[in-house]
């Protein structure tokens, strides 16, 4: 079984997400590379699903548009990240930096499953944002490796995030827009998947982390009425019951025996 | 969880049997009597169709199973290589199969995953890779099957040469194992908890229960494994199985009443 891609093949992490698709399609549309997309299932996340089909309607419309790029896009690596190998250095470099940073368990897995499959240079698409939060400023040189040339860098951090590059860390998202629209590939971009709950019905859940991004982003045009509404309405109230964990611990368990997920 | 296999480097990957799994009870049947019966090295190959509304269940089911099993079984852990994952739209498409594949579609009406199935199968050159089809009545679509599933028989010789092209790739290891004997091997090697957990719905409801109206639905009630279903599920089964009915019976009625449907409860 071979899943080896050809060497002059640009390796790139590719969720269906906004920034990650803008990436993918920008390697293919517009730098002409051939490109070998990396997906990895986390059963936990509840969209992983709707994933997965953003992604393939998003592969039909462009093969369906831009027929010369199909033996550029090649097949898609999926890996449930249950399988990836223990790695009890990653691990330990990255407890250092979650207690320092509190960063995302998946930078763990990330890096874990980068050192597998002895991935450098692996496209992580992080867009340009106005405001950093402490644990992406740690990164800084990395991200901008000549903007910060002789910056120290906390060598847990770069255990963890040497295997990447960071291709679009000088774009915000609404130049991704312009550059799109520009291009070509706007229709594409928005058929992107971003939301990490969505409801049963398939929409945003307009609370969750990335839907926050898209309204704080001013690209709110993305979300359905309903979900800008949980956005506005339903999310402040959560955000409030969050300061006091045990009643929302107790509406949590409510709600989860109402919509039951889980098989 | 796998370093034992990576260590031997491909020689546990190359001694492994191939096996469909999807997290479904024949699937994970097999997959827990290789390992814990046969101590068999076993490579697990699951193929993603984003059209099947099921896809999150299958993917929980297959993790549970695989977190249970490595605690109940340390041992397995060195036995169980990493699954391999494709999309269905991944797979390489292949005019000649695709062919065969309509000829036999009309004539025993085989759904669309013996496609996509095959033509993985070609791409990757796999032959006898194990697929869980479980023993029960002779039906056509089975009867047109069986000189694959008995190779080297001087009985069953009459093979469409359709059937064979999308179906040669495979083994057939419990063509005629019933699932209320697969109760009694897995209670005996004492992994029927493991083997509960698998799940087979292809329509789960909102509330994650099975839909009871789907075909794996209806064979877990008619092969002996009604304990699994929940009161609701039951009802479900014994008021749409009349509609079910029609539908073999009357196709446009059923169009009609599933248009009914759709427009009552659309998205």
């Amino acid at each position: 079984m071979d899943n080896s891609s050809p060497k002059d093949a640009v390796n790139m992490f590719w969720s269906g997400g906004w920034d990650s698709t803008f990436r993918l399609l920008q390697n293919l549309l517009i730098e002409k590379k051939v490109v070998k997309p990396y997906y990895l299932i986390d059963p936990d996340r509840e969209s992983f699903a709707v994933e997965i089909s953003a992604m393939r309607e998003i592969k039909n419309k462009l093969f369906e548009r831009f027929p010369e790029i199909r033996g550029r896009l090649l097949p898609t690596y999926i890996c449930g990240i249950y399988d990836i190998k223990e790695n009890p250095a990653i691990t330990k470099h990255f407890q250092i930096i979650q207690e320092k940073y509190a960063f995302g368990a998946q930078y763990e897995w990330l890096a874990k499953f980068a050192d597998e499959h002895k991935l450098y240079n692996i496209e992580m698409s992080w867009e340009q944002r106005h405001s950093l939060p402490a644990k992406r400023e740690a990164i800084l040189p990395l991200v901008y490796p000549s903007k910060y040339p002789d910056a120290h860098i906390d060598p847990s951090i770069y255990e963890i995030f040497k295997f990447y590059t960071f291709p679009i860390s000088n774009i915000f998202k609404k130049d991704m827009i312009h550059i799109a629209k520009k291009s070509g590939f706007y229709d594409l971009m928005q058929l992107t998947w971003s939301c990490h709950s969505p409801t049963w019905r398939g929409k945003p859940c307009g609370i969750c982390v990335p839907c926050h991004d898209i309204i704080e982003t001013e690209m709110g045009h993305r979300l359905p009425l309903t979900s800008k509404l949980k956005h506005y309405i339903l999310k402040p109230l959560i955000d409030s019951l969050k300061k006091y964990p045990r009643v929302y611990q107790l509406v949590k368990k409510a709600r989860m025996l109402f919509f039951f997920k889980n098989p | 969880m796998h370093g034992y296999y990576l260590r031997m480097g491909n020689s546990a990957s190359n001694n492994s049997i191939k096996l469909l799994w999807s997290g479904g009870w024949d699937s994970t049947f097999r997959l827990l009597q290789l390992l814990l019966i046969e101590k068999k090295f076993v490579k697990p190959y699951y193929l993603i169709d984003p059209n099947r509304k099921s896809l999150n269940y299958e993917i929980r089911t297959m993790r549970e199973i695989k977190n249970r099993l490595f605690q109940k079984f340390p041992e397995t852990q060195k036995l169980l290589l990493p699954t391999y994952m494709c999309e269905v739209n991944d797979i390489k498409e292949n005019p000649d199969i695709t062919k065969h594949y309509q000829i036999v579609k009309k004539k025993y009406s085989f759904g669309e995953q013996y496609d996509w199935l095959a033509r993985f199968a070609v791409e990757h050159e796999l032959n006898e890779i194990e697929i869980s089809w479980e023993g029960r009545e002779m039906t056509t679509k089975r009867k047109a099957v069986l000189p694959l599933v008995h190779p080297s028989s001087d009985i069953y010789t009459d093979l469409d040469p359709s059937i064979n092209e999308i179906f040669k790739y495979y083994r057939y290891p419990i063509f005629y194992t019933l699932r209320t004997e697969m109760i009694s091997i897995a209670e005996q090697n004492d992994f029927f908890d493991l083997l509960d957990l698998s799940w087979s719905c292809h329509s789960p409801s909102r509330w994650g229960r099975p839909c009871g109206r789907c075909t794996p639905c209806v064979t877990v009630m008619e092969t002996g494994l009604s304990y699994r279903f929940s009161f609701v599920t039951k009802i479900k089964y014994y008021f749409f199985k009349p509609l079910l009915n029609t539908k073999k019976k009357s196709p446009r009625i059923y169009r009609f009443l599933k248009k009914v449907k759709n427009f009552f409860l659309r998205d």
